[in-house]
């Protein structure tokens, strides 16, 4: 899609909804979905003299997001005004952190296209969410629920330079605040928004295009389509032989497109230092133990999966995504003796299935179990078949792997022999594919062995069956 | 029961809190401002909705106004009373509809200095409702009222250091040595720059869309806003409003808002330096050292005419060298 001739430059400013308690500012409950204005006060709906008070957890939060960003941490940090009008801002004054953030320069590595790539971040700080605005045909009405709900901003680096960069930025953010807890994540409800900042430039170019900056975003497939459909804005005037201007710009989802917002020099919002607030001093010995705090998160178990365990990209990215299933899967590995491939293919396929049925959790099964299912398969005791069987019992019942085998009787059939009379009944009750395999048609046969495999309970051994199966038709 | 007279911009819950302003008009606030559940606490019969300047008086022995550019001190003295303007984060702020955060604290008012030190030992404490109240020991700070200043060094900050002060009822204080600040003559300038910027942000909440006043002349967003708030300010906030906006935009602000932010920082040193030479300083109010207790933090009080200005937390002091004065000047019913 993209012009060889360019090169797209892209900054991300990610705000994150915090899921603390009470909101950032008020002793209001911090909770999407209430009634609107219910969850309400005088401060959050900015009451003349009503003062601020600053939620410690939102603090705390904000540090251990920054940790897992390798942030510098500011021991001290201030909140500061940002002045504007607008419905939707009770105080018309928005408190965020400009001049001293709370976190300061950071990076993340992420893997893409087979590659380690470092993404800088700029800083990472706190600030109060806005009221929703709910617009209807003749009125637009103000529901405060969502004013003063702790915000994450993290801004990056203008580091991107593909869609798949940003992809992966994204959702290894949203995978990170859950595996901190920290957040509810979830774009639907609004909880993380993007602010895009795009430029391009011709491949080579020692200075970067003219800025874009795209607000509104709150998908993340609308953030790579309003990347794409600026990037394409950009190339067509650049080829017309004309400039860039610099501008902010709305992305209507709807249409799929951007629209010019304001100029520039109405953007200036006045900042200043919040004077309701003290400075925010941090003990150090606090800072250093929130670090203690951080798992290994889902970016760097991506990297250890991918060179360490062979499993593909894509694999990996889904597998750690997830901090349960994640974990889970690392437990099973420190048990040993299965390759840590095929723990991943069970645990991404059957085990995940099932859970997301809604009916059972990973807690119904042990590590130790399904390490030990799938020794049974790899040592050829019982089949993949045989496996999903045992998973299943496992799930359903307090049984032992060895019981389970013992009492199904899945013990996978080696001794052709014992799988003569099955290979016969089915290829006597399927005489057309038969005919389909000697006209040329030799894919038919996983048909055949997947017959054969059913009719013996999954005990069969696929690999003598197909040997079998072949030895007869081909004879 | 000891009654109080509480300024129109201290919320009463229920009660009409306008800031005699048509933008507030019709404002009753849902809540209490912190002082004034002190107050309750303490038994006092709260009186709300008074207007407080220097050409108006009240009918009670106590009085709360906010201290905003010295206006509790001048109303003490146009009516021959005491006021103090306490320690910033000494007094929750909690309820006080105030222009500029940094540098307004309510200040109890009273007939004499026992009256005063007795309303602030109510209304001043931590308070987790405002975040810049600093947490302490207050103590009850009528006990040492007469414990008098001896050994006390008092700088005078007289333009001449011989001038007979307090018409020649001076106390006898045992040592006064001459103070200076020499950014004095920013001040005024310097707190203005600061009070309009805060007031230019603090006053944006009033846009016509939650409370307070109105326009009903307005058929967009944009009328909505700039009709409101044209009908609703008077002449001197808009003024206010606009220079503040000035100052902190992005052109300007070099010039004038992070100047006075430096010449703030300036004046603050310059006192500390002072009270590195005497205990207490006294001063006369004029518009240059009436804002110097505001910009500081410092605590001063206005007693028989004049200024006493005190290190932070130092009000026992204050209080005592204040009350000197009120024994000097012949008033001796505390
Ligand atoms: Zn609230």
């Amino acid at each position: 899609m993209l012009n060889p001739k360019y090169e797209m430059v892209i900054g991300l400013e990610t705000h994150a909804e915090l899921s603390t308690e009470s909101k950032i500012f008020c002793a209001c409950k911090n909770e999407f979905g209430s009634e609107v204005n219910t969850n309400c006060c005088p401060v959050c709906m900015g009451m003349p003299g009503s003062l601020p008070q600053l939620n410690k957890m939102a603090v705390e939060y904000a540090i251990m997001m920054g940790h897992a960003l390798n942030c510098e941490i500011n021991l001290v940090s201030k909140m500061d005004r940002k002045n504007y009008f607008y419905p939707d801002l009770p105080k018309s004054y928005q408190v965020s952190q400009v001049e001293q953030p709370i976190c300061g320069k950071g990076h993340i590595d992420l893997y893409v296209n087979g590659e380690t790539k470092r993404i800088g971040i700029n800083q990472l700080h706190i600030e109060e969410d806005t009221a929703k605005l709910i617009h209807e045909d003749d009125a637009t009405l103000i529901d405060f629920n969502r004013a003063m709900v702790p915000l994450i901003e993290i801004v990056s680096a203008p580091d991107f330079r593909s869609l798949a960069e940003v992809e992966a930025y994204l959702d290894n953010i949203k995978a990170i605040l859950e595996y901190l807890d920290i957040s509810d994540a979830k774009m639907q409800e609004g909880s993380i928004r993007c602010d895009v900042n795009v430029s391009i430039n011709e491949v080579g170019a020692t200075e970067f295009g003219t800025r874009i900056e795209v607000k509104n975003v709150s998908t993340f497939s609308g953030a790579l389509r309003a990347i794409e459909y600026e990037v394409a804005r950009h190339i067509e005037i650049l080829e017309r032989g004309e400039e860039v201007q610099s501008e902010t710009r709305r992305w209507d989802d709807m249409k799929g497109e951007t629209i010019p917002m304001r100029g520039k020099e109405a953007n200036d919002y006045l900042v200043f230092t919040d004077p309701d607030f003290l400075p925010i001093v941090l003990e150090k010995s606090y800072v250093d133990e929130l670090k203690t705090r951080i798992p290994t998160l889902p970016n760097e178990r991506v990297i250890k999966y991918v060179t360490e365990y062979s499993i593909p990209e894509s694999e990996a990215a889904v597998l750690s995504h997830s901090k349960s299933r994640s974990d889970f899967f690392e437990e099973c590995v420190t048990i040993g003796n299965a390759t840590p491939k095929s723990l991943a293919n069970w645990v991404l396929g059957d085990i995940s299935k099932i859970i997301n049925d809604g009916k059972f959790t990973l807690s119904d099964i042990s590590p130790q179990s399904i390490v030990e299912m799938v020794r049974n398969i790899e040592s050829g005791k019982i089949s993949n078949t045989a496996g999903k069987t045992v998973l299943d019992e496992l799930f359903t019942t307090d049984k032992s792997v060895e019981q389970i085998i013992a009492d199904k009787g899945l013990a996978q059939l080696n001794d052709t022999s014992a799988l003569e009379q099955i290979v016969a009944d089915v290829l006597a009750a399927n005489p057309k594919t038969i005919e389909d395999y000697k006209s040329g048609k030799t894919n038919v046969l996983g048909f055949l062995v997947g017959q054969c495999m059913k009719a013996s309970r999954g005990t069969g051994n696929p690999q003598i069956l197909n040997d079998m199966i072949k030895g007869i038709l081909d004879n | 029961m000891k009654t109080i007279s509480i300024k129109d911009d201290i919320c009463i819950k229920g009660e009409l809190t306008t800031c005699g302003s048509k933008m507030l008009a019709n404002f009753k606030p849902p809540y209490n401002a912190t002082v004034v559940d002190k107050l309750a606490a303490a038994c006092f019969n709260v009186i709300g909705g008074n207007t407080m300047d220097e050409n108006s008086s009240i009918d009670a022995d106590f009085a709360l106004c906010s201290d905003h550019a010295g206006l509790a001190r001048r109303f003490a003295m146009a009516n021959s009373l005491i006021a103090l303007k306490p320690t910033y984060g000494s007094v929750s702020r909690y309820g006080l509809i105030t222009p500029a955060p940094s540098l307004d604290q309510i200040s109890p008012i009273g007939k004499t200095v026992r009256d005063v030190a007795e309303l602030y030992s109510v209304i001043c404490g931590m308070d987790e409702r405002d975040s810049t109240t600093v947490e302490r020991d207050y103590p009850n700070f009528c006990e040492n009222l007469d414990k008098g200043i001896e050994g006390i060094i008092v700088g005078t900050a007289f333009c001449r250091p011989q001038q007979n002060i307090l018409g020649g009822k001076m106390p006898p204080l045992q040592k006064t040595i001459p103070i200076e600040l020499p950014s004095i003559e920013y001040a005024s300038t310097v707190f203005q720059i600061i009070a309009y910027a805060e007031t230019f942000s603090n006053l944006a909440r009033y846009d016509g869309i939650k409370f307070g006043y109105r326009s009903e002349n307005a058929a967009t967003l944009a009328e909505l806003y700039e009709n409101t708030r044209a009908e609703g300010f008077g002449y001197d906030t808009k003024k206010q409003i606009i220079t503040g906006a000035i100052a902190l935009s992005r052109d300007n602000r070099h010039l004038y808002y992070d100047r006075a932010i430096r010449g703030r920082a300036k004046l603050c040193a310059e006192l500390d330096n002072a009270f590195a030479q005497s205990d207490v300083i006294i001063t006369p109010l004029d518009d240059s050292w009436t804002v110097i207790p505001n910009l500081t933090g410092c605590p001063a009080i206005a007693v028989g005419g004049i200024q006493i200005i005190a290190p932070k937390f130092s009000e026992e002091l204050l209080f005592r060298a204040a009350r000197t004065i009120e024994i000097a000047g012949g008033d001796s019913n505390a």
